[in-house]
């Protein structure tokens, strides 16, 4: 099977709500390269490209972007209309990218070890919220109903909503940071208030997200992955203060994100069987510095 | 190359207020009247455009008042890096009614409010501040403009890092471990919720203030052992430094909330504020970076 017929193969597995995307699609390689093994992941680092050609797996299938940079901007949120992109941090050139070192080291391990790099960020919620089923597994949490938490934006991405049997926000974060293999996990909240109910939303946090989300009553706290800080995160913030929640929990990208990859890696897995498919994980990129304070 | 300690800083943060009093003498007669007697939001706003010596951009859509009137008459001002329903209470209960703010209010850069207009925690957020007699006022693009830039400033004054005039932003240190030197941060800062990535035991000499944006960060780690930067996007930075480190760059990244890398800057401001209307109170209010590690 040829690259190409890897991604027909997932498209059809994904069905109707596969969106074809600018940004998606062949990052380097050819689609007529004839794949020896798929490798799946959340970002394809540097690491994970030569874990993936050690193992013969000549194409990578992943969601983050080959040289860290968005081409296209993520449209249709509700910063989009307010004229910036969701958690834009600034535009970057990418003759800037192109410059560096790390750059060419990346382009020349993907040249010289003959590798195929197909992004699929667009379709990575594949036929059933791919990320949140990859997550709650890990978690081993079991989810009371999944919320449609951006309409707009991410119709095919699920937020679980879970009963907990009643724990400390603390407890709560801990186990999330235990079973995701988490090295830094952010909490907001008094880390001994008693969380009965929560939800689970994998990657990264829209503010409309957070706002779709807590349309659901009685949500005690949400877990994620990363939400900007003058967005879904001072809106977790307010919501505490208000008295009408009690945390908020940022488990890092990454390893919300290899949860969901692994699941993804199912999913293509089923559709190109027999061929051999393996997930790798790149792992939390953070050490946690226990040090500080806040004002006196 | 000199270092910039808290004295010296707060020398010049003095010269500076010094001109802008002498500038207020300057000012027009309707607002030199108003400074003796009641000042209304409106005129607060004036004076700040009026002594911040930078061309005002009329068509901001940052720096504008977010909730109130602005006719209120002020009665004292608290000025926080973002102004959180904790920072509005904080201000109501000091009698602190105008809040000038340097992030958002609700939750977008430019506060759209469409999307949110029936969203319960802004009607409750917006009525709290009306009901109250509070006029938020944001002031970012422009507060950034003033020379010096005060969150640069204020910054450099609690990290107190000897700093290179020639090279903005670009600090040298002893031999320090990269661990010790976020402990050193978080310490500093005020913030318990710091990261890096790369090895904590690697000596470093050399940290550069980085940005939100990719481009920003590229540079910063040509320029130094370390970035040190707040609110950049995972997928971005991040993955960057991680792949920087694996082609055996002795190289890392320092990574603080965005409220740590900036809040001193409002600081600032209130004291500047003293200088530019002295009738009123001004107060900072730290919004306080209530994250914390596990």
């Amino acid at each position: 099977m040829q690259v190409s017929g890897v991604v027909s193969a997932l498209k059809a597995a994904v069905g109707r709500s596969w969106q074809d995307a600018e940004w998606d699609g062949l990052q380097a390689g050819s689609l007529d390269a004839d794949v020896t093994g798929v490798a799946v992941a959340w970002s394809p680092s540097l690491e994970v490209l030569k874990k993936a050609a050690d193992a013969g797996c000549n194409l990578l299938m992943t969601k983050a972007p080959l040289y860290w940079w968005e081409s296209e901007p993520r449209r249709g949120t509700d910063s989009a209309l307010s004229r910036l992109l969701e958690g834009t941090t600034g535009a970057t050139p990418f003759t800037a990218i192109e410059a560096t070192p790390v750059y060419r080291q990346k382009r020349n391990i993907v040249t010289e070890r003959k590798l195929n790099v197909v992004r699929v960020s667009q379709n990575w919620n594949g036929p059933n919220a791919v990320p949140l089923r990859g997550m709650m597994d890990v978690l081993g949490w079991k989810q009371q109903e999944a919320v449609i938490a951006d309409p707009v934006v991410a119709p095919h991405a699920r937020t679980a909503i879970v009963s907990l049997p009643a724990m400390s926000l603390k407890r709560v974060a801990q186990q999330a940071k235990d079973r995701l293999g988490a090295r830094s996990v952010r909490v907001l909240g008094d880390g001994s208030a008693s969380i009965s109910r929560i939800a689970v939303h994998p990657g990264y946090l829209t503010i409309s997200a957070m706002r779709g989300i807590l349309a659901t009553r009685g949500i005690d706290a949400v877990l994620t992955g990363e939400a900007c800080e003058w967005e879904a995160f001072p809106y977790a913030e307010d919501w505490i203060d208000a008295g009408r929640g009690k945390g908020f929990v940022m488990l890092g990208l990454a390893v919300t994100s290899d949860a969901a990859a692994r699941a993804f890696a199912d999913v293509v897995r089923g559709a190109v069987q027999p061929m051999r498919v393996q997930f790798l994980g790149v792992g939390d990129p953070f050490t946690a510095v226990h040090a500080g304070g806040v004002r006196a | 190359m000199t270092t910039v300690n808290r004295r010296q800083f707060t020398r010049s943060a003095l010269t500076a207020a010094a001109a802008a009093a002498v500038s207020l003498q300057r000012l027009p007669s309707a607002f030199a009247q108003s400074t003796g007697a009641t000042l209304t939001a409106a005129d607060v706003i004036a004076a700040i455009k009026a002594h911040l010596k930078v061309e005002w951009n009329a068509s901001t859509y940052r720096d504008t008042v977010k909730i109130g009137d602005p006719q209120t008459v002020v009665k004292g001002i608290a000025s926080c890096f973002m102004d959180s329903f904790d920072v509005l209470k904080k201000a109501h209960a000091q009698g602190l009614n105008l809040v000038v703010t340097h992030e958002p209010t609700f939750w977008t850069d430019s506060d759209l409010i469409d999307p949110i207009k029936n969203d319960p925690l802004y009607l409750e957020k917006r009525r709290f501040g009306e009901a109250n007699g509070m006029v938020v006022f944001r002031l970012h693009d422009h507060w950034h403009r003033f020379s010096p830039e005060p969150m640069v400033e204020g910054r450099e004054s609690l990290l107190q890092w000897q700093t290179d005039p020639s090279q903005p932003r670009l600090y040298r240190l002893p031999p320090t471990r990269l661990g010790d030197v976020a402990r050193q941060v978080a310490i500093r800062l005020y913030t318990r919720s710091v990261r890096i990535v790369g090895d904590p035991d690697l000596v470093v000499t050399s940290v550069a203030y980085g940005s939100h944006s990719l481009g920003g960060n590229i540079t910063g780690l040509e320029r130094a052992d370390v970035v040190l930067a707040s609110e950049v996007r995972e997928w971005e930075t991040v993955e960057y430094v991680r792949d920087v480190i694996a082609t055996g760059a002795k190289k890392g990244l320092i990574l603080i909330s965005h409220e740590a890398g900036e809040e001193e800057g409002m600081k600032v401001f209130a004291d500047w504020m003293r200088t530019v209307t002295p009738s009123l109170r001004s107060v900072f209010i730290s919004t306080d970076d209530r994250l914390y590690l596990l």
